[in-house]
């Protein structure tokens, strides 16, 4: 008979046997194909018009525009901001900018959402190549030109992110978390499972128009519109060696904020697109990337709740043998023992290597250095931070409670 | 096409490293296993001694020597065997056939220690409390019942007294099991007898304390 101990361990065994299999791949994948990590294309620059969404970013717009401005890049580059009814002076800076500058022009729109406002700003494009920023965020100098040669090979190109700052813990945590993002994106974009198009993307203005542009009822329009073109058959590219740097959430609230966001956006587009998973056609991505990204966190967090179930049960059990044994706390403490799965310990060793692995191929990827203290911190709680923000956004998708930015 | 190349290497190293992983945690958990299985020998061979030294005093006719000699030994291997509890408790169940091998042998221990307890009881004109506790895996109440017993033994240890209590499964498929369970008529778990005296279902601190106090003077300070 199948009890609730055997189901755990069964599910334990096959939530490690998927990681290690994920893990083993990434580090295969980088593997074969290291030279494409750090590949260059050479290709022409074409005159590109860039859209800058902003929301009250009147702390960043300016930097965001100038790092534009200062691009390497000698086609012309225009520069579209769309003041999303900000309540701050980001319009006015945006006007200023504007007066200041011949290429830079200026939309204000009341507040309808990033998506509305990236459709709108298309429509006054009259380049081939458009590309998208947030406000928060700004490029390293040759991210435009770099980014506008991979168009010969892609559809749609994106960059690697890195956080700004990291002078606090939950920033270079994030930085972490960036630095595998990137480096395990640009091992995707050499499979053609490249599947969203974060931060900072330029696309073929025709085939965003092809497409008909961003949708503007989804809450992660980058994920949105990174599955779109891969099920229109369109490729997404990510390139080398250059950044964007962008403003990271210094706050907990604030990141589980943006994190339940990304997440709930995951569930919902993985619902509207699931039958890009498991698809032939697809290839690596809906055979084996997508698949994955959908079954470890499903059934890490089923192990983690059923961890917590047993948890509560646990804390019952005590709280009843407290009051059979006359709430004695000399015998409570003296009878508490760790108890420590060897099989929990020797899989959490490998699957740390493996950890450790895909950090050290993304720090090399990214040039960045990684604290030790960090380090550990991140493959200690980071994991279950994100567990958590997984149940809970699972748990607001079948409460259906509103989506917020 | 997807690239077969890649998955195919995956799968085999990926299920390699898995499978070294349970083999280097089943040499530790082995490993565990047969600290435990020493113990257990060590138990065996300190009740197979009190066996003999007690045959050998009773010959002598020093009562005295053979009771004091009988206490000091079952005192020991109450402590051993409280030992071999907590790391069979502790050890995961994966190893099931040397996990089932050693809780036998723990199990002949045990009965041996409570037979050698009657025997001292006999021979020194004493009657000391031996507490059996049937219990049955995963029933809550047994649970309770083991922890309420654990209480017992702690509060009368903090008091100086020594007090025995063998826990015994009770769906453990063994003769000797059985032939206790038809013998003393227990039913279900958890089931406690004190000396012949039966307690049936979960039987509260204060009434295990009560009997033992009324009917064997063993009573606590407090």
């Amino acid at each position: 008979m199948l009890t609730f101990d055997t189901f755990n361990l069964y599910l334990f065994v096959f939530v490690v046997y998927i990681s290690i299999l994920f893990g083993v791949f990434w580090i295969f994948l980088y593997l074969k194909h290291r030279r494409f990590v750090y590949e260059n294309i050479n290709g022409k620059e074409i005159p590109l018009t860039m859209i800058i969404p902003a929301h009250n970013e009147e702390k960043h717009l300016k930097k965001c525009v100038e790092s534009i401005k200062e691009q390497n890049y000698e086609e012309r580059v225009d520069i579209l901001i769309v003041d999303d009814g900000s309540t701050d002076n980001t319009g006015s800076i945006a006007d200023e900018l504007a007066r200041k500058h011949k290429n830079v022009r200026v939309i204000h729109q009341k507040n309808m959402g990033k998506a509305h406002a990236l459709n709108r700003a298309l429509k006054e494009v009259h380049t081939s190549v458009v590309g998208f920023i947030d406000a928060d965020s700004f490029l390293s100098k040759n991210v435009l030109s770099t980014s506008v040669k991979y168009l010969s090979k892609y559809d749609s190109v994106v960059s690697p992110m890195l956080p700004t700052k990291t002078n606090k813990i939950i920033l270079r945590l994030q930085e972490i978390e960036y630095m595998m993002a990137s480096m395990t994106r640009k091992i995707s974009s050499a499979i053609g499972a490249m599947f969203l198009t974060p931060g900072m993307a330029i696309y073929k203005t025709d085939v965003l128009r092809n497409v008909k542009g961003f949708s503007t009822t989804t809450i992660t329009e980058d994920l949105e519109m990174g599955l779109k073109l891969i099920l229109n058959g369109y490729k997404i590219g990510y390139i080398s060696n250059e950044f964007v740097y962008t403003e990271c959430p210094e706050t907990w609230k604030r990141f589980l904020r943006q994190r339940i966001r990304w997440t709930r956006g995951f569930i919902e587009n993985m619902i509207h697109y699931r039958k890009l998973l498991f698809n032939r056609k697809h290839e690596h991505l809906g055979l084996f990337v997508l698949p994955m990204r959908v079954i470890i966190p499903l059934s890490a967090v089923t192990l983690y709740v059923l961890s917590a179930y047993d948890s509560i049960i646990s804390f019952v059990q005590n709280i009843i043998d407290f009051v059979n044994t006359n709430f004695d706390i000399g015998f409570f403490v003296s009878t508490r023992h760790i108890s420590i799965s060897t099989y929990s310990t020797v899989f959490f060793l490998i699957l740390t290597f493996s950890y450790l692995i895909i950090i050290h191929m993304a720090r090399k990827y990214s040039r960045r250095n990684v604290r030790p203290l960090d380090l550990v911190t991140f493959i200690l709680i980071y994991p279950t931070i994100n567990m958590l923000i997984t149940i809970i956004s699972i748990a607001y998708e079948i409460v259906g409670a509103k989506k917020r930015w | 096409m997807v690239d077969k190349e890649i998955y195919v290497m995956t799968f085999i190293v990926g299920t390699s490293i898995f499978i070294l992983g349970f083999y280097i945690g089943g040499l530790i958990n082995q490993g565990k296993i047969n600290a435990i299985m020493d113990q257990n020998e060590l138990l065996s061979i300190r009740i197979e001694n009190i066996n003999l030294a007690m045959k050998m005093l009773e010959s002598m006719n020093n009562t005295k020597i053979t009771c004091d000699y009988m206490n000091e030994q079952l005192k020991e291997s109450t402590k051993e065997r409280m030992k071999i509890v907590e790391d069979l408790q502790r050890t995961e169940k994966l190893d099931t056939k040397k996990f089932d091998i050693t809780k036998r042998k723990y199990t002949l221990s045990l009965i041996n220690i409570w037979l050698l307890s009657r025997e001292r009881d006999r021979i020194c004109g004493t009657r000391t409390p031996i507490i059996l506790y049937f219990y049955a895996i995963g029933d809550e109440k047994s649970r309770e019942q083991g922890k309420i017993l654990d209480h017992i033994v702690y509060t009368y240890d903090h008091e100086g007294k020594n007090l025995m209590v063998l826990s015994i499964d009770k769906n453990f498929d063994m003769p000797i099991i059985n032939i206790f369970e038809k013998d003393l008529n227990v039913t279900f778990a958890p089931t406690i007898i004190i000396n012949g005296k039966k307690f049936d279902g979960l039987a509260k601190e204060d009434i295990i304390e009560n009997y033992l106090c009324n009917e064997f003077d063993y009573c606590l300070a407090q």
